[in-house]
Formats: structure tokens, C-alpha cells, sequence
């Protein structure tokens, strides 16, 4: 089936990007097809570049850009909430006349119609976060 | 059209599972995931929020979040899934509410 994804929880403070990570990979292991995964709200912080894990806990932001990467994942974080947390592409940074562009590799910016897009083309949508 | 309900807050901490049991009909299903899985427990508390629903819904518990809890003891009308059975009931189903 196609499946698409949509995190919305913070990866420091909720279990949600870490939840959506194991299911998309259990999906992929069992042969579904993963559409798209858009990150919204507080989840737009994994498509930051600069976060520090501590040594003793798992970079989450580490590895969800290793696995969009790996599997070639449309990886797309809402362009609203990211420019509100301060997660930048290089157009955007020059857009906005800041000093530095964060956003991970692996991961896009763009609008809520690529969610609206991702359920019109999948079997199955499943969201993950509060 | 049967849906899976994702429950992911714990049922002392909002009213996610309270909203799933009662929105859920006939042939849907519910699956407790992260702090969602202290509803799978076997307490009074939990009897007392299930009593009046709906009975053809299968309950489900995501059995990683219940080992990450060390949960002592599951109710008997619950049934444990991995990830790989998360995504199966989503596949089974046609739509999925996530309640938090």
C-alpha cells in the first residue's frame, strides 16, 4: 500500500518522532510504499541541522535525515512552522535576510498542500503527535 | 469503512482513550501506543472507563511501548502487536484517527 506520514510532536519533549520513525521503517519492511512523510508544527525541529544530542541519548534528528536519506523519502517540513522555529533553507535564509541556513540534508520546505497532495495519493494516512 | 483509533496519552492524563471508546463503532479497532498503554493495564480504573462500550472493538497494545513501561499486567481482552503489526491494522483499516 502507500502510505504517507504527518509528525507533528516535538523530538525533544514527545514520543511521536521516534513512534513515526519505527513505523515508517516497519512499513518499508513490510513492502509498503511511503508517499511522503510531512513534518508540521513542533516536528519541524528534526529538519534542523544544528541540535546536539547528549552523548548517552539518540539523536533523533540524526537518524530520521539517515533514513529519508537511505530510502530517498519525499521528506517535506511545513515552510510555516519552520520559519516560525527558526529552521531555514538557504532560499528562505536569503528571503528573510538571515544570517544562516539549518535545514538537514534529506529534508524539503514547503506548504501544507504537499500534505493535502500526500492524501490524495495514498492508501493510508497516519498521524503521529499532539 | 472500519477505523483504527491511535491512542497515544495515558487515560490519567486526558480523555484520548474516553473520546476513542466512544466514538469508535462496530469493527473498528484500537491501538494504545506510547503513555496510551496504561489503558492496557488490568485495574478498576480502566474497567470503570470501559464499562458501557461499544463491544465489537478490538483493543490492541503496541508491545515495545508496554515493555519501555514495564507494565505488570496487561488486561485479558487486550492484544499485544509489534511495529510490524502496528502497520497492519493500519492496513486493515480504512482511516485512522490518532486521539492524543
Amino acid at each position: 500500500m502507500i502510505i504517507s506520514v504527518m509528525v507533528t510532536g516535538s523530538p525533544v519533549s514527545q514520543q511521536s518522532a521516534q513512534t513515526a520513525l519505527s513505523f515508517c521503517q516497519a512499513a518499508l519492511s513490510a513492502g509498503h510504499q511511503i508517499y511522503r512523510v510531512f513534518f508540521y508544527e513542533d516536528a519541524v525541529q528534526l529538519g534542523s541541522a544544528l541540535n546536539v544530542a547528549p552523548q548517552d541519548e539518540r539523536n533523533l534528528n540524526a537518524a530520521w535525515s539517515e533514513f529519508v536519506k537511505q530510502y530517498e523519502l519525499d521528506a517535506v517540513i511545513c515552510v510555516a512552522s519552520a520559519l516560525k522555529r527558526g529552521i531555514l533553507n538557504d532560499s528562505e535564509a536569503s528571503r528573510y535576510q538571515k544570517p544562516a541556513a539549518n535545514l538537514a540534508e534529506g529534508f524539503d520546505i514547503s506548504g501544507l498542500g504537499q500534505w493535502v497532495d500526500a492524501c490524495l495519493n495514498s492508501d493510508r494516512v497516519v498521524s503521529f503527535g499532539a | 469503512m472500519s477505523t483504527l483509533h491511535i491512542v497515544s496519552s495515558s487515560p490519567f492524563d486526558s480523555n484520548a482513550f474516553s473520546s476513542a471508546l466512544k466514538t469508535a463503532s462496530q469493527g473498528d479497532a484500537i491501538l494504545l501506543i506510547e503513555n496510551g498503554v496504561y489503558a492496557a493495564v488490568d485495574a478498576l480504573q480502566i474497567d470503570n472507563l470501559m464499562s458501557g462500550a461499544m463491544p465489537d472493538v478490538t483493543h490492541y497494545v503496541l508491545s515495545e511501548d508496554v515493555d519501555a513501561r514495564a507494565l505488570p499486567r496487561l488486561r485479558n481482552n487486550i492484544a499485544k502487536v509489534d511495529y510490524a503489526g502496528f502497520v497492519a491494522l493500519v492496513c486493515q483499516h480504512h482511516n485512522s484517527v490518532s486521539w492524543n
